[in-house]
């Protein structure tokens, strides 16, 4: 085990790299600069050239390239910008957020998603499964921003029982921190979840029709323990494939759901600094999201190994 | 008449000839108490206003800072740190003394050298600051209450531009480390407000600062007293627009910022909200390059003007008639004393057919595409009004190719003459004619007629406000003759309050006066 995980850290590495050199060029190369978005519309032309001056944008691209990977293999991801502060303060501010909506998303997703793959898959063709399996496909169909939308004008426009947008941290206390993550874990989650319940169902429709599955009812086992011990452990393996790029999906593509519900996440943090041409901070991000989901992988890979008896790694 | 008095009379142009200015606003007192939420759209990482010309990221230094003066409801600065103020008999020295007992939040003493402090930092930095710079040759602080500015020809345009969002005073040990680009690490200033918290894509919690020492003056827009009735104003940051506005109608908010006009009827209909709208609240144009490419041609510009009907244009901008009038001002504010129509062609908005077909066939233009930039974040500004614009001058022959970029693409194309023909743009009232960037020469556009220069130069330094005023008007004249930039309409701002929000503003000048403004009494 230990050689396989030494040799998937050492693939990580290009992993990470790659999509951060693409950055790099991507940002430097596209139109637009940090200066002309830190001075505002009406700066003139010469203030504009005098910061890029100051910042050292008007330096040659290698030599800012050069600069970058020295940062880079030093762990030193310089200042952003427009906050003038170290990134690497910058990032664990947004990121906390994001994987705490991912990890609620997900958990709503995998409650959701499991229970009713299962309910389904054991009243196949009954009009319970039909039910189940049009929501789900209404489910996968519908645009995030919209579900969020829907949610809003349902759960906090009508019923008021949660508030529209913002975000309470759980210092704030486990209710405040429910209140506000509620709704958009829910509509980051539902998409997911019905992925989840389609691939459960058949995954566990199959799973149903093992010969071990029909020995163990033979043998007068309850049913309980055939699909909880014997059935579920081995339809939960596709369901945690699915779950991992949920997380990776989640962790990469909350930004809608973020500047809908006014949560300081990771993503709107991407998206707004990428707008303001904050080249570090844009940069830290990537590489946060890049090693998390790395990370992320390797994490499921492992997982296997433990549910199924006979993957091994060497 | 004394150089000295002459000087006071064209700094209170405003306050002389236009009758709002320093009128008590308040119909009705309202208690102190209470937190007044208001949903922003935009939030810089700062709130230090030096380092950004960004207007949208000046609100909370607008709430919790001040300057040597302040705009009236008549875009009139009036004193507001400042106690008085005199030129010198030659109009090349302007000394301000500054009041007594001021001190800042942190309790340190305001006196001139942290106005001296300030103001260099601000005459370093980009837009206003710029114009400082080249109007002001040097600042000194002579003793603790005295502030000398000197000039390096007689100017009255100092005050107004010492009273921009930008121009605030803070305390010399809070500007350690800042610089004109980068920030102060909070705001040690001397207004209402006390910022106690601020949080970037969050926030922002200002609290009634006790100590704040307020003008016995009526309160008008910036100016004059600061009621200070919430206890806490607090800054929410919901980029959504239909989230700002359902925060509101569930009562989260009290007051959400920037709405479209689509959400009218919605606030108008629910008995707990109330939309207001803000006429004359800015301009909607075109601003053409006049150095290089197709459009330095001013015969391409006017046939371009009189190829175009309005009303089509500002309705699809905007979406609603009630929300735009067709002014031909400059100055979209009536208020101001600078508002003039001057040089405005007959039939403002008409197309004028046989205008058209009389300078294109002067100009030099053969049916090249005209690159329009526009900024895809501004979407029904930028966007709707060139798209309506380009399919009525095709009618004509005159082809537009609109090029729609993020805002950081399209301002360094802007500024790049050999990249663009016109751009999409939006113009505020200003406080004087001097200050409007459209007349900057290095402005995008880069506007440098001689005819213009040298009206600039004149009323730059012009002293009398009616001889400035005429000197405005030929100014107003000559763009209406030469189309450096056309004017589609004035836009109305539109927000929404809960009912029970007292004194909420109803013009532009108020923009921002949240210290003037009571929450409702429920919250």
């Amino acid at each position: 085990m230990l050689p396989y995980l030494g040799k998937r850290f050492l693939l990580i590495l290009p992993t990470i790299f790659v999509p951060l050199i693409l950055v790099f060029l991507l940002l430097r190369l596209s139109p637009g600069d940090p200066a002309g978005m830190m001075l505002g519309d009406q700066a003139t032309a010469e203030q504009i050239a005098a910061l890029r001056t100051q910042l050292g944008l008007d330096q040659p691209i290698w030599v800012q390239f050069l600069l970058w990977l020295k940062g880079i293999v030093t762990l030193d991801l310089g200042n952003s910008i427009f906050f003038r502060e170290p990134v690497m303060q910058i990032i664990p501010r947004y990121a906390g957020v994001t994987i705490l909506l991912t990890l609620v998303a997900l958990t709503l997703a995998v409650l959701i998603g499991v229970s009713m793959g299962l309910v389904s898959a054991m009243n196949r063709n009954k009009p319970i499964d039909r039910g189940v399996v049009t929501t789900a496909v209404l489910g996968i169909s519908l645009p995030e921003f919209w579900f969020a939308l829907l949610l809003i004008f349902l759960f906090a426009v009508t019923l008021r029982w949660f508030p529209v947008a913002g975000y309470n941290p759980p210092s704030a206390g486990i209710v405040a921190f429910a209140a506000t993550i509620f709704m958009p874990a829910l509509a980051l989650g539902v998409r997911q979840s019905a992925l989840m319940t389609r691939m459960m169902r058949s995954s566990m429709l199959d799973v149903l029709n093992e010969p071990y599955i029909t020995t163990a009812r033979a043998q007068g086992l309850p049913e309980s323990t055939v699909i909880g011990r014997y059935a579920m452990r081995t339809a939960a393996m596709p369901v945690i494939t699915v779950a991992g790029l949920s997380a990776g999906y989640m962790l990469g593509g909350a930004v809608t759901i973020e500047i809908i519900f006014a949560l300081p996440g990771l993503g709107r943090m991407l998206v707004e600094a990428v707008g303001r041409r904050d080249y570090p901070l844009v940069e830290g991000g990537v590489l946060t999201i890049s090693l998390v989901l790395a990370v992320l992988n390797l994490a499921i890979d492992l997982v296997y190994a433990i549910l199924d008896p006979r993957i091994r790694y060497q | 008449m004394k150089l000295d008095s002459v000087m006071r009379r064209a700094l209170l142009a405003g306050a002389s000839f236009a009758v709002v200015a320093a009128q008590p606003v308040l119909a009705q007192d309202f208690p102190q108490g209470g937190t007044l939420r208001i949903a922003i759209s935009q939030m810089a990482p700062s709130p230090d206003p030096v380092v950004t010309t960004f207007g949208v990221n000046w609100a909370t230094a607008g709430v919790v800072c001040e300057g040597l003066f302040a705009l009236d409801e008549s875009w009139t600065p009036q004193p507001m740190l400042a106690d008085s103020f005199a030129y010198s008999e030659d109009g090349k020295t302007l000394t301000v003394t500054l009041r007594d007992g001021l001190k800042f939040h942190s309790g340190a003493p305001l006196t001139s050298t942290d106005v001296v402090a300030s103001l260099e930092r601000f005459r370093e930095s980009a837009g206003i600051g710029a114009a400082f710079k080249g109007a002001v040759s040097a600042i000194a602080a002579p003793d603790a209450k005295t502030v000398v500015f000197e000039l390096p020809a007689p100017s009255p345009i100092i005050p107004g531009l010492l009273a921009g969002s930008q121009a605030v005073i803070m305390s010399t040990a809070s500007l350690e480390g800042a610089s004109p680009t980068e920030a102060t690490r909070g705001l040690d200033c001397t207004g209402p407000y006390t910022l106690t918290e601020y949080q970037p894509d969050q926030g922002v919690t200002m609290t009634r600062w006790d100590d704040y020492a307020s003008r016995s003056e009526p309160s008008s827009s910036a100016s004059g007293m600061k009621h200070a009735y919430a206890d806490q104003i607090v800054f929410r940051l919901m980029p959504e627009a239909s989230v700002r506005r359902d925060s509101l109608i569930t009562g989260e908010i009290d007051i959400a910022g920037e709405l479209p006009s689509d959400f009218y009827d919605a606030l108008q209909n629910d008995p707990n909200t109330e939309a207001v709208v803000v006429p004359n609240n800015q301009s909607l144009t075109v601003v053409f390059n006049t150095k290089e490419g197709v459009a330095a041609d001013v015969n391409l510009r006017r046939a371009m003007y009189y190829a175009l009907e309005m009303e089509p244009i500002m309705l699809a901008s905007v979406g609603n008639p009630e929300f735009y009038s067709l002014d031909p001002s400059w100055i979209p504010d009536p208020n101001s004393f600078w508002y003039t129509t001057a040089g405005v062609p007959e039939g403002f908005g008409t197309p004028n057919p046989d205008k058209v077909k009389e300078y294109l066939a002067a100009s030099n233009y053969n049916g090249e595409p005209i690159r329009w930039l526009v900024a895809s974040e501004q979407y029904q500004k930028h966007f709707l009004t060139a798209i309506t614009a380009s399919q009525q001058l095709e009618e004509y022959g005159i082809n537009v190719e609109i090029v729609e970029s993020p805002m950081a693409n399209y301002i360094q194309a802007r500024a790049d003459a050999t990249a663009m023909d016109a751009f999409s743009s939006f113009l505020p009232t200003y406080v004087d004619p001097t200050s409007i960037a459209y007349f900057n020469a290095s402005y995008p556009g880069f506007w440098e007629d001689p005819d213009k220069m040298e009206l600039m130069q004149q009323i730059a330094t012009t002293i009398d406000p009616d001889a400035r005023k005429a000197i405005f008007e030929k100014l107003h004249a000559l763009a209406y003759d030469q189309f450096p930039f056309i004017k589609f309409g004035t836009e109305a701002n539109m927000y929404g309050i809960r009912k029970g929000v007292g004194n909420p503003a109803r013009i532009p000048s108020r923009a921002g006066d949240y210290y003037n403004v009571a929450p409702p009494p429920q919250s």
